[in-house]
């Protein structure tokens, strides 16, 4: 009893220490998007004042250029094809999770669960997509594209993100189907169920939470690629990645524009990432499952 | 409402085998336990009678059927598992209509939602119908595990420890209720237990389980009275019965057995006599149940002296750790027993409850 205020003291300043941690990494994490943020509200003029400026008469200016392609300021819009790289990302990336999902859910499942031979070696196959840097295998990828006329299609890109989206799913998904305890399974088979009533009725509403929170990390991963589509895509099939860079041009960098392209390009992770946080802590940090 | 059997059944894991030549017959509707310490090769046997397991060399079947693992054809057992294995994501009354659901029995939402209701009644698990498994207490996950089976009317209830997660008051709790359930339902239930007290007061017949290989299979009474060995002996009973080693002394035509130190010595019943001259036994064991060591204090002709000892009141049970000459005995008595220490203290031993046995650990049988 004496000693409460002491220990409530304690616990203050403990708490105090934590936030105050909490609060500078959030600094150092956010200010970067806050600043892109301010300059995709500035004109160019004002980006480049040496002294930078925190107030100043926000304009939509830039939006408005990337957007719907008009002047904005005096510059000719360079890239009013925006929209279209917005779009080829959202093919391309959803696509890739989607195909990757399919393919890579059953194998994970079939790696927890089942035995066969080379399984591991199968795994650590799925694990070495991501050792190599990608501008290693890039452009032996590249001369495969050219001849198979897979060069700039949407197909191709989605083909060769799998080598991003497919590992994580794979490997993530595997440990999520092992920490199902076997005698669920078991029990499902002893009620009368073939396996792939096990699968879709049991197996895989349970890993639902790890599911989502997987999905959604390979999502992130494979829109934020870069290299992929600058070297196999052309000007049709380019994700959104490639296309802010066209803000720089030869004669002058577009900055405004180049950061109301980043705002917009970071909105679709933040949208899904704020609708699945509560699978994604689940996800993440708890195993899927405790009877 | 079958027989199983099991002819031969070896399974190995690897190169190491956890069932060896195992030979069961178990009758229909007969409450029949496999019991054994850990790794015996209990869970392995069970799972391979429910076909989740295969087996390497022998044969099983339940009725005329006989199991396949991993075939898609129904055998129609209902297992009990340690852990319940209830499925997370449903509720209580999704967990016991999943079986009925089955493409094997399809019975109509009508019909299962009376069965259900039937069980849930006679287990007092009606009120937690809407819940998930995991608002339920162990005792309620274990009940509905024990539902999800019983819905099914299975040929065969095949059981693996389910009370072993239980508390020791839940667990005597829900044995009775197995027991009464076990009355009423007239199927064969196979029961895997490390308990002995379980194996002792459900079983039919009980099958003991070593190192994969069948040491004995019996009543209760046959398994507790006349085990085959050592093992099977000192396996049930607690505290565990004494072993204590000895000689075969011929005093005036009358065969006695005495420790090496001559400090207790009682009579052989003469019934062993003939066995005993006949292997010319000069070494052997007797096994003394605590239960039948009676803890006297007055001198008398059967009475042996104590060295010393050390009593433990365990409430109901009163424990003595003696020693006796180089022989170290446990006894048991009702509790109000001798609690002050005493100068002198005696035992006798009810000689006639006195198993025994051979070098080998075989008991020594009459005839």
């Amino acid at each position: 009893m004496k000693n409460r205020p002491r220990q409530n003291a304690k616990d203050t300043r403990k708490k105090v220490l934590i936030y105050s941690g909490i609060v500078l990494f959030l600094i150092f994490a956010l200010f970067p998007i806050f600043w892109i943020f301010l300059m995709s509200l500035k004109t160019d003029k004002e980006i480049i004042a040496s002294i930078p400026k925190f107030f100043f008469r926000p304009t939509l200016e830039n939006y408005e250029a990337i957007l719907f392609g008009l002047k904005a300021a005096g510059t000719e819009t360079s890239r009013p094809d925006f929209i279209l790289y917005f779009k080829n990302s959202l093919i391309i990336t959803s696509g890739a999770v989607i195909v990757s999902l399919l393919v890579g859910v059953p194998a994970a499942y079939a790696l927890a669960r089942f035995k066969f031979k080379f399984k591991e070696d199968i795994a650590f196959t799925f694990l070495s997509f991501r050792f190599a840097p990608e501008i290693a295998v890039i452009i032996p990828i590249f001369v495969i594209y050219r001849s198979l006329g897979l060069y700039n299609t949407y197909i191709g890109m989605i083909l060769v993100y799998q080598l991003i989206t497919l590992p994580l799913i794979v490997w993530i998904m595997r440990g999520y189907f092992e920490d199902i305890p076997d005698s669920i399974e078991q029990a499902a088979r002893l009620d009368g169920y073939s396996w792939f009533s096990i699968f879709r009725k049991i197996s895989l509403p349970l890993v639902k939470p790890g599911l989502a929170s997987t999905a959604i990390l390979s999502f992130i991963f494979a829109w934020n690629n870069f290299i992929f589509g600058l070297v196999l895509g052309a000007k049709e099939t380019f994700p959104v990645t490639v296309g802010t860079l066209g803000f720089i041009s030869y004669e002058s960098v577009l900055w405004g524009q180049m950061a109301a392209a980043s705002m917009v390009t970071i909105l679709p992770e933040i949208i899904i990432a704020f609708f699945i946080q509560k699978y994604l802590v689940r996800g993440l940090s708890l195993g899927a499952v405790r009877g | 409402m079958a027989s199983v059997s099991l002819i031969n059944v070896t399974k190995k894991y690897g190169r190491i085998p956890a069932v060896s030549q195992l030979n069961l017959e178990v009758k229909a509707t007969e409450f029949f336990v496999i019991f054994g310490p850990a790794g015996a090769g209990k869970t392995s046997t069970l799972k391979m009678i429910a076909g989740l397991e295969e087996v390497t060399e022998g044969e099983i079947s339940i009725g005329d059927t006989r199991v396949r693992a991993r075939a898609s054809d129904e055998i129609d057992v209902a297992m009990i598992f340690e852990t319940y294995a209830l499925y997370p994501h449903f509720t209580v009354f999704e967990n016991m209509a999943f079986p009925l659901k089955s493409k094997y029995r399809k019975l109509d939402s009508a019909e299962i939602r009376s069965r259900v209701e039937d069980v849930s009644r006679s287990l007092e698990i009606e009120g937690f119908l809407q819940r998930y498994p995991a608002e339920l207490s162990g005792g309620q996950k274990q009940r509905v595990s024990l539902g999800r089976a019983l819905v099914r009317k299975p040929r065969v209830f095949l059981m693996d420890e389910p009370l072993s997660h239980l508390d020791a008051k839940l667990r005597h709790q829900m044995r009775r209720e197995l027991k009464k359930l076990r009355n009423k339902l007239q199927t064969s239930v196979i029961f895997v237990t490390h308990d002995y007290m379980e194996a002792l007061s459900l079983a039919d017949r009980i099958a003991v389980l070593d190192k994969g290989r069948l040491r004995q299979v019996g009543t209760p009474d046959e398994i507790y009275l006349a085990p085959e060995d050592v093992f099977v002996a000192s396996l049930f009973g607690q505290p565990r019965i004494n072993l204590v080693e000895g000689l075969v002394l011929n005093q005036n035509d009358r065969l006695f057995f005495s420790t090496t130190d001559g400090a207790i010595v009682f009579p052989i019943p003469a019934g062993l006599r003939e066995c005993l001259e006949r292997s010319n036994l000069e070494k052997i064991t007797a096994g003394i149940r605590p239960t039948s060591i009676q803890i006297i204090r007055e001198q008398s002709p059967a009475a042996v002296r104590v060295w010393s000892f050390l009593s433990e009141d365990t409430g109901s049970k009163h424990l003595y750790y003696m020693r006796i000459g180089e022989t170290s005995l446990t006894g048991i008595t009702e509790s109000g027993g001798i609690m002050e220490k005493p100068e002198k203290l005696f035992i006798s031993v009810e000689t006639e409850k006195v198993l025994y046995f051979d070098h080998a650990g075989k008991r020594i049988r009459e005839g």
